[in-house]
């Protein structure tokens, strides 16, 4: 198709395509059935299949997602709405404890997909966390982040598909962004990052809106003559290590860009895996930019404050080259 | 109170089993199940003490009718999901004394291949959708289940234990809340042992009882005599049907009493010996169903000894299996965790 | 106590082969006392004792690569006593770790605290390995031959042809003069006798001070061995009579067969090196200006030839060829023709008496 659709109409489209497809998936979530979400995320999807497809729930976000859990045990593919992904924190047992430990302790696969949104935008610090540190750390779950609407279309679709708990984040702020789509079997592979732009002096790695920001700072950093290397890594957990190590042996240099708390956040976890597998390929330490370790603000000019704008990527990418000079191969 | 200062329970009467509305033919098979689960978890205080058991477990002496009594309720293709106090629901369910047993001694052999130990046994072919380390985790699970249920339309009926700590935690209630919005097929089965861990309920329980605060959410609740095997059959009869004609779920609290500690190991100061004898004494599960068979002429002393003594044969039996199978392989101690390839890293 | 470490001699010299241990633990040595031998990129040497005292717990194995500057050995001077220590081994107190600048806080960058500075002898991983890999390559292209000594040969001239723009200026000299003054040195009856070569070096010394080097004027000697090319240092040429320089020659010939060169040797004092091959039958040739040096001389053969002077008379007279191989990148045409044109004059002027 070469009509632009927003991300939030990807994500319609996807879900509309694959419930048609098959009938055990169904969603569940709060403010679903009318209003199609928060986001609109399921905007139509109700009055088309109908109350036992789209299921409105109480504000019980454990009750929600242990409802996808045994539903996902007992035959069928929930898709749990969480709405704003920082409910989650009161469905941590169920997530943690149950969907992601259902396969390893029983053999019994839970083919859960929660959908929240995400990511830094208004409302301040409750409904700003960003959680994708906490789930790559649980084992047994898998964490998507798409960064555009055909990665949002087609990587739902490889995830009602698959056997595994999905946490699919999907940020506030891309929900208008638009892009092309997919077609009805054009799956994305989840696990395999993309490389959206090639260059030679650096590598940069990042996940969802930032992956915008990242492609402006390199447009900047071009009119300079340095052309540098852009990943979008799609998935979270499982990380693609093979596109990444690729990437940076052949730049010497990665920056590794999110929006994230810096402590024990996904930059750190990959900071630590490049310079521990190919360190001999590395002219430089691999560079965080990362948002600070605080919560979120609501005033607008705080909260931009405090996350990297397309001015500190460039800048950061400058200070490594004048810092750790490039030794050409 | 006791004479030690803490909360005192007692049995109401001593136990008298009225056999009205049970199946004849086949509640003599319920004794020898209760009877084999009596033999089961006595058995385990000795292989925790010697570490033969790693850990330690939790038994459910006394509370052998609640298990039999929901369980031969069922269909078989019902669902079941019990808490970390297990066995006795599993066993009932239809697990063998082996494949158990070896699961508590962390077997290759064992039900979860050695993974889950005592509180994660499973068993999906019967519909035993796991036992849980999380109070209260299992009847969300089991309206889990009763919401695919309803869905697919299978027929199923799913069965949530809980003890009286988890009608204390906030995800019950909003199970128990969803399920009833939602219609579900659920039966939320509270087995009130009357003690979460040392906790006597009546210290830790706003208002009065768990059955009056089930029915504030709207679904028919009705608290019973947990060491009646009989009013545990029918009372679940009764919800199972409501369930199946479409009545949606129902809330169950069943009064019964555990013998032992909280786990193996225990050394308890929270209640005293003359109570828990006094259990024994006047409301024994077991001894009330026995007697209530020979009354009715259904059951004679010989039987009976017999019965004990193959309950006992197949323990015995299934303590030797579980010891002389293998441990499970180390190197697949990460594997199967997701269906997606990663690199599990680790000392190797 | 006194810590021996591999010391940096020659330009580009980074590591070194531990060889032998010559002390063991606990051994007394004198000043100047040889304790190890190394072997690097040049030639074989001894490492000596500064001091006099008892010799420590050897750190490194024979066998081992070790980096310049890194400890080998400790000497303990006079009655100290011996602490115990594991070879290799760091002192026990944990190391103090200092607390870094705040991070976080607003600092969006987490590794904004790096510090700036590095060794001068670091390069980054990645620069480490892609010098390691063409080091092999570069063995790999040369034809195998004994040892390491061979390989490093290899890199170093490499090294050379790669770095060094060279240009060569070429003259053809009177070796008359020289050879009368062979002659009456000869006379002197003193051991070791002169030869040509130590002319040529006093000549080159000569021009390399005409045209503005200060004294001391050192000067390379290329030595064929059986191990390759060596070049030992003959030092402050023009200080040194006949009969000096002739042992001062020798010395530095047998120091090269040896492969033993001394630290003089080593100390990249000389800018320009003498490679005479006319006893190998060669009329003339270019060479390689060696690292860290300006220039370089070859000199063929001295044979009779026919030669015609201004007055286009033709007589027979004993020449050879010079060519002074030059680093372009310090030393322009005019002045290679200078320092050439100095040294041919030297060599045509040059008397018994010095």
């Amino acid at each position: 198709m070469s009509e632009l659709v927003t991300v939030g109409k990807a994500f319609q489209q996807g879900l509309r395509e694959e419930m048609s497809r098959d009938e055990t998936v169904f969603v569940l979530g709060t403010d679903l059935f009318i209003r199609g979400g928060h986001f609109a995320q399921v905007k139509g999807i109700g009055p088309e299949f109908g109350p036992e497809r789209v299921i409105d729930a109480p504000i019980s976000e454990a009750a929600m997602v242990a409802a996808g859990v045994g539903a996902a045990m007992n035959g069928m593919r929930p898709v749990i709405d969480l709405n704003f992904i920082d409910f989650a924190f009161g469905a941590m047992d169920e997530i943690a404890n149950q969907a992601a430990k259902a396969r390893y302790l029983w053999g019994r696969p839970v083919p859960l997909l929660i959908r929240a949104s995400s990511g830094i935008a208004l409302y301040a610090a409750q409904h700003n966390n960003s959680l994708e540190a906490w789930f790559m750390h649980t084992p047994g779950l898998v964490v998507v982040m798409p960064s555009n609407a055909r990665d949002t279309k087609g990587i739902l679709k490889s995830a009602l598909r698959g056997d595994d708990p999905v946490v699919f984040f999907m940020h506030k702020r891309l929900t208008g962004a638009r892009g092309e789509v997919g077609g009805p079997e054009e799956l994305v592979p989840i696990g395999k990052a993309a490389v959206v732009r090639e260059g030679r002096s650096a590598t940069l790695i990042s996940g969802g809106i930032v992956v915008g920001k990242v492609l402006k700072a390199a447009e900047a950093l071009a009119r300079d003559g340095i052309e540098v290397e852009v990943i979008d890594l799609r998935t979270i957990f499982p990380l693609d290590t093979e596109t990444i190590s690729a990437s940076v042996r052949k730049t010497g240099r990665a920056i590794v860009v999110t929006e994230e708390p810096p402590y024990a956040s996904v930059a750190s976890e990959i900071a630590a895996s490049i310079q521990e597998s190919i360190f001999e390929y590395l002219d430089a330490p691999v560079t965080r930019l990362t948002a600070a370790h605080a919560p979120i603000p609501h005033a607008p000019n705080l909260m931009e404050a405090l996350i990297p704008q397309v001015d500190d990527v460039v800048r950061t990418v400058r200070r490594s080259l004048e810092r750790w000079a490039s030794s050409e191969e | 109170m006791n004479e030690n200062g803490t909360l005192a329970t007692s049995p109401e009467a001593p136990l008298e089993l009225d056999l009205e509305g049970v199946p004849a033919d086949t509640v003599g098979e319920w004794l020898e199940a209760m009877v084999v689960i009596r033999e089961f978890e006595e058995s385990l205080e000795a292989l925790t003490a010697s570490g033969k058991i790693p850990g330690s477990v939790h038994q459910a002496s006394g509370q052998e009718a609640v298990a039999v009594g929901v369980m031969r309720a069922l269909a078989p293709g019902d669902i079941v999901a019990s808490p970390h106090r297990p066995h006795h629901h599993a066993l009932a369910k239809g697990m063998t004394a082996d494949v158990v047993m070896a699961e508590l001694w962390g077997r290759a052999t064992g039900c979860a291949g050695g993974r889950g130990g005592t509180m994660h046994l499973n068993d999906f072919s019967l519909g035993y959708f796991g036992s849980n380390g999380i109070v209260g985790a299992s009847l969300g699970i089991a309206m889990g289940a009763a919401l695919a249920a309803k869905l697919r339309r299978t027929g199923q009926v799913c069965v949530g234990f809980f003890g009286e700590g988890g009608a204390n935690t906030g995800r019950t209630w909003e199970a128990v809340n969803f399920a009833t919005t939602q219609n579900l097929p659920l039966i939320a089965f509270c087995e009130n042992n009357q003690y979460a861990v040392e906790t006597y309920i009546g210290r830790a329980f706003a208002g009065p009882s768990i059955a009056e605060r089930a029915a504030g959410f709207g679904l028919p609740a009705v608290q019973i005599d947990g060491q009646d095997v009989c009013a545990v059959y029918r009372a679940t009869r009764e919800a199972h049907e409501r369930a199946l004609a479409g009545g949606g779920p129902s809330f169950i609290e069943a009064i019964t009493y555990r013998y032992h500690g909280h786990n193996t190991g225990e050394i308890a100061e929270y209640r005293t010996e003359a109570e828990v004898e006094r259990w024994r004494l006047t409301a024994d599960p077991i001894e009330g169903l026995r007697r209530a068979l020979e009354r009715a002429g259904r059951l004679d002393a010989d039987t009976y000894v017999e019965l004990v003594a193959s309950a006992r044969e197949v323990v015995a039996a299934a303590i030797a299996f579980a010891e002389s199978s293998p441990l499970p392989d180390p190197a697949t101690a990460a594997l199967g965790v997701m269906s997606l390839p990663y690199d599990v890293k680790g000392p190797s | 106590m006194v810590e021996i470490v591999i010391p940096s001699v020659g330009i580009a010299m980074e590591e070194a082969l531990m060889v032998r241990w010559l002390k063991e633990p606990g051994d007394a040595v004198a000043v100047d006392d040889a304790i190890a031998e190394i072997e690097t990129d040049k030639t074989t040497m001894d490492i000596v004792s500064p001091v006099a005292g008892t010799l420590g717990p050897h750190l490194v194995e024979p066998g081992a690569i070790v980096a310049v500057g890194a400890a080998i050995v400790r000497v303990l001077e006079g009655s100290e006593p011996a602490s115990v220590r594991p070879a290799g081994g760091d002192s026990p107190e944990a190391a103090e770790i200092e607390p870094g600048p705040a991070i976080g806080a607003g600092l969006k960058e987490a590794s904004e605290h790096l510090p700036d500075e590095r060794a001068a002898h670091t390069l980054s991983p990645r620069a480490r390995r892609l010098a390691t890999e063409r080091e092999r390559e570069a063995a790999r292209a040369t034809p195998p031959a004994d040892g390491r000594f061979r390989e490093l040969i290899a890199a170093k001239v490499a090294e050379s042809w790669r770095e060094i723009p060279h240009f060569t200026v070429s003259r053809e000299v009177n070796a008359e003069p020289m050879q009368a003054v062979l002659e009456q040195l000869r006379t002197a009856g003193f051991e070791p006798a002169s030869t040509l070569t130590d002319l040529l070096l006093r000549a080159l010394a000569l021009a390399l001070r005409d045209t503005g080097l200060p004294d001391p004027i050192d000067v390379g000697l290329a030595v064929a061995t059986v191990h390759g090319v060596v070049i030992p240092v003959v030092r402050d040429v023009l200080a040194q009579e006949a009969a000096e320089l002739a042992a001062s020659r020798r010395s530095a010939v047998e120091r090269a067969r040896a492969g033993r060169l001394s630290r003089d040797d080593l100390a990249a004092s000389a800018r320009s090196t003498l490679s005479n091959l006319g006893s190998f039958g060669v009329d003339r040739f270019t060479g390689i200006v060696a690292l860290g040096q300006t220039s370089l001389l070859t000199v063929g053969r001295a044979l009779p030839r026919v030669v015609a002077d201004e007055s286009r008379a033709i007589r027979v007279q004993t020449c050879f060829d010079a060519t002074l191989n030059a680093d372009h990148r310090t030393i322009d045409g005019a002045e290679a023709a200078r320092l050439l044109v100095a040294f041919a004059t030297a060599a045509e002027r040059m008397n018994s008496e010095f």
